[in-house]
């Protein structure tokens, strides 16, 4: 209950600052792109694979885009609704920014006079843009989608089954014993081999559609966490 | 782990995957007899693989096989 009120408080405290800063606030810009949150910024796309000078180069991008507008396109902030952190936002349009980069990097190697491979920002301005492309979200939610997608379909049915009634719908794993005639540790090495399957088809074929991205099963779930978070809507079971 | 299904469960949910789709089909009454079976471990293996994939797509086959399983 205290973390939950400390949460909405922060994120309250949040959105008036991103508020501010979109009507031209200088403390508030200054505030949001502190030398704290460059830095972590930069930190995490290196993690993620990017070279020291691509992290810089697309954090200033990044901050960029926040405040004002560039090429015919809102400020980024506006894009914030203040459904999961501010940090966590940022973050993960920094990320997708990553991925498109890189995989039109890939293509460069196409484009006349593209020889110089630390030549970002030249490199990057020849490359065709996406005028509609919403970096806050699609393709790092598509890729973690369709990594997982690939992951569940190679799950034996019966299995993926079992292991769905009792970590999701918190069936005992003793009552589902009985329902298959199995042993409990039976019931106990199928989850937890199913999870493993899932955990590491989706690893692998993320690495297939991203080589060059680093990340570990942690930064997947907590990808998926902060997507739910941020850009979901709630469901409806109507 | 077990958060973790249970973080990737929500993100498809949002996203609307097609795993574990969350259609909610009326239950044929041939279903709803394997379900009770199923919930009273008499279910025969050879059901069970099309007993599981309409668990994994219909949220009324879930509903109705816990309502058929006793509490602990």
């Amino acid at each position: 209950m205290g973390e939950n009120n400390a949460a909405t408080q922060n994120r309250s405290k949040e959105i008036q600052r991103v508020e501010a800063a979109l009507t031209g606030d200088e403390a508030a810009a200054a505030a949001i792109r502190s030398p704290q949150a460059n830095a972590q910024i930069e930190a995490i796309l290196r993690n993620r694979g990017a070279s020291a000078t691509e992290a810089a180069d697309l954090t200033a991008d990044l901050w960029a885009d926040c405040f004002g507008e560039r090429g015919g396109r809102r400020p980024l902030l506006e894009k914030y609704s203040g459904k999961g952190p501010l940090g966590a936002f940022l973050t993960r349009t920094a990320l997708n920014r990553l991925i498109d980069f890189k995989r039109r990097q890939k293509f460069r190697g196409q484009l006349p006079g593209a020889a110089d491979p630390d030549a970002l920002g030249d490199a990057f301005d020849r490359l065709p843009a996406e005028p509609d492309a919403d970096d806050s979200e699609d393709r790092l939610v598509g890729m973690l989608r369709k990594a997982l997608l690939v992951a569940f379909a190679k799950v034996d049915p019966e299995k993926l089954a079992i292991m769905k009634l009792v970590n999701i719908h918190q069936l005992d794993q003793g009552q589902v014993a009985k329902m298959w005639g199995w042993s409990q540790s039976k019931v106990s090495r199928s989850i937890s081999a199913v999870m493993v399957g899932i955990r590491d088809d989706t690893m692998a074929e993320l690495q297939r559609i991203d080589p060059w991205l680093d990340l570990r099963w942690e930064d997947f779930i907590s990808l998926c966490k902060d997507s739910t978070n941020l850009f979901g809507e709630p469901e409806s079971n109507a | 782990m077990p958060n973790d299904i249970t973080i990737i469960d929500e993100f498809l949910l949002t996203f609307a995957a097609e795993v574990g789709g969350r259609s909610t089909e009326t239950l044929s009454p041939e279903l709803e007899g394997q379900l009770q079976k199923l919930g009273a471990g008499k279910l025969p293996e050879t059901e069970r693989p099309e007993v599981c994939r309409q668990l994994l797509t219909n949220e009324s086959a879930v509903s109705f096989l816990l309502a058929q399983v006793p509490a602990n």
